[in-house]
């Protein structure tokens, strides 16, 4: 994946979480995006994801105090660095979907019953692919859709990823693709 | 007598003498299941040939069946039609097909309209919309007419105030999809009005709607027949039928993310949105979508006397596909050459048909629809040449 999304992506959390003071940019050595924060310097989305939400004012967004809860955020900011942002084919990008839309089957966010920094960063990291689905393929990933107009809203990062359009309605019942 | 009778190929045409009998038990797999012929006689009138190109279980098995052997792929089918037109589903899309062009004429002609022959051999390529076929005519050469439009709208000016003409269309595009040919049968109309173009826009809109109810009360054992083999969904439509304005339809496509400008025409895939989106929310396939920018219209199209960006133009959609451009024409001279020089077009290629409303025109509004797509589309199939007998496009002149 380019180097500059990953870059939106720290902007766009960085704005979220309301964090004054920090730099954001993109070592060419490391081949890694950085965070620079009071002289503290970040690397990788994953751990800077999880700095910016230890330094907020939202606790809540990291899990709270239950460790568990954590964990999972972690294995899935783990799960956007390294399967999301590696797929290389429609193919890829066509099982991630699929395994995701199961997922979300019946959990409203991917982890607890409230918004963690686990949906906001899987959400930079499938804007990209949602940007380009036909109203026909968002209705049959209907679960992430339904995830992801949902986070797209109460995230409120327009600025970063413009709001892509959902249908309400059932469209394609009984269509084949076309 | 078995014997013999075991070794008449299939596909034969035989004579049979026997005595109708009751059965004890039903016959699952004859559509006469009470009763049957115990045989006394059989004669073979003509007998087929032992090697059959295709087999028709096979040509009138559904999609998706394949364990029940194979499937017949369309260009065998229409390379051996005669076989293919056997199956029940054929014999059920062609009985249908032939009961729209009656349901269209019935629905005419209770409205006084007038049924015309217009020539099909021309002498210039009429609109310059769609590209033509020429011929070898004597020592010149002539056109295939690409649309009885030019003739329609003369029969108007000859004072038939009302006229509807069946008849073969030519288009000599090299399209190659599911939804065109290059002959094709066209039910065109024309009228005159009295105050206002939704005079003629009324009629059409009744017209298919007769066409429709017909369809479901007269055909419902050929609709259900055609779907054992193509499944598809019911045709639904409204009564009166569902009218949107292009203005409406252009606001609904964006909020659905689809970006066009206002005096942009819509694209395929848009109209296709644009029917799933009226689907959903009037729970119709069949639409009228009114006043479509001038822009994107024809230079004979009558422009919106209290808004010159619109025309007084519509089109027609059945399942999310364009059916039917139509229009009020205009019928003045002079306000026609404008618009002819407006779209840059020759006036010495026209001059005859500027000509024909010099003497006295009526007001007058319509449209054309071809017979293959309405039927495609009402029967939900997805190939044009299913609903041709003999289909004609660019890669196919025979059978």
């Amino acid at each position: 994946m380019a180097p500059n999304r990953i870059d939106n992506d720290v902007k766009a959390l960085a704005r979220y979480f309301n964090l004054k003071n920090c730099k954001c940019k993109f070592d060419k050595k490391s081949g890694v995006t950085q965070l620079v924060h009071n002289g503290q310097t970040v690397c990788g989305l994953a751990s800077i994801a999880s700095f910016l939400v230890q330094n907020s004012e939202q606790p809540s967004l990291h899990g709270g105090s239950c460790h568990m809860t954590k964990a999972q955020i972690q294995q899935w900011l783990q799960y956007r660095v390294t399967i999301v942002d590696r797929c290389l084919n429609e193919k890829d990008v066509t099982t991630v979907l699929k395994e995701l839309n199961s997922f979300l089957e019946s959990r409203v966010y991917f982890v607890t019953s409230s918004l963690t920094v686990a949906d906001l960063v899987l959400y930079f990291g499938l804007f990209a692919t949602f940007n380009q689905l036909t109203l026909q393929e968002k209705e049959k990933y209907l679960h992430l859709s339904r995830w992801f107009n949902n986070v797209q809203r109460v995230a409120k990062l327009e600025e970063f990823y413009p709001i892509l359009p959902f249908s309400l309605n059932y469209l394609y019942e009984g269509v084949s693709e076309h | 007598m078995m014997l013999t009778s075991k070794s008449i190929t299939k596909e034969s045409i035989i004579d049979v003498e026997g005595i109708v009998s009751l059965v004890p038990q039903k016959i699952e797999s004859c559509t006469q299941q009470d009763v049957e012929l115990q045989i006394e006689q059989v004669f073979v009138i003509s007998q087929a040939a032992p090697r059959l190109p295709l087999q028709i279980d096979d040509a009138a098995r559904p999609d998706g069946d394949e364990s029940q052997g194979p499937m017949v792929n369309q260009d065998t089918r229409l390379d051996n039609r005669i076989l293919d037109l056997r199956t029940s589903t054929s014999q059920a899309i062609f009985r249908l097909e032939g009961g729209v062009v009656q349901l269209f004429r019935e629905s005419l002609m209770k409205r006084d309209f007038v049924e015309v022959h217009t020539p099909k051999i021309i002498s210039a390529a009429s609109e310059g919309g769609a590209n033509v076929f020429e011929v070898s005519y004597f020592k010149t050469s002539a056109y295939l007419a690409q649309s009885p439009q030019l003739y329609k709208q003369m029969a108007i000016c000859s004072d038939f105030d009302r006229v509807f003409t069946i008849g073969a269309v030519f288009r000599a595009e090299d399209s190659n999809t599911h939804r065109h040919l290059t002959e094709f049968v066209g039910l065109d109309l024309e009228m005159a009005f009295n105050y206002h173009y939704h005079e003629a826009l009324d009629v059409i809109g009744s017209m298919f709607n007769d066409i429709f109810r017909g369809l479901r009360d007269r055909y419902q054992t050929e609709i259900e027949t055609v779907n054992k083999q193509y499944p598809a969904e019911p045709f639904k439509f409204l009564e009166p039928p569902l009218r949107l304005t292009y203005p409406e339809a252009v606001k609904t496509l964006r909020e659905n993310g689809v970006e066009m400008g206002d005096e942009e025409d819509l694209t395929t895939p848009a109209e296709k949105l644009l029917g799933r989106l009226v689907k959903a929310k009037y729970d119709t396939d069949f639409f009228i979508l009114d006043k479509f920018p001038m822009a994107v219209r024809p230079f004979y199209t009558m422009p919106d006397p209290n808004d010159p960006k619109q025309s007084n133009s519509y089109d027609i959609f059945m399942r999310g596909e364009e059916i039917m451009s139509g229009a009020q024409r205009i019928h003045d001279p002079k306000l026609l050459t404008e618009r002819a020089l407006h779209h840059e077009i020759d006036l010495t290629t026209i001059q005859s048909y500027i000509d024909s409303f010099k003497y006295g025109a009526a007001p007058h509004a319509g449209g054309g629809i071809g017979l293959e797509r309405v039927t495609m589309l009402y029967l939900g199939l997805d190939n044009i040449r299913k609903v041709s007998l003999f289909p004609r496009d660019p890669k196919r002149l025979t059978p």
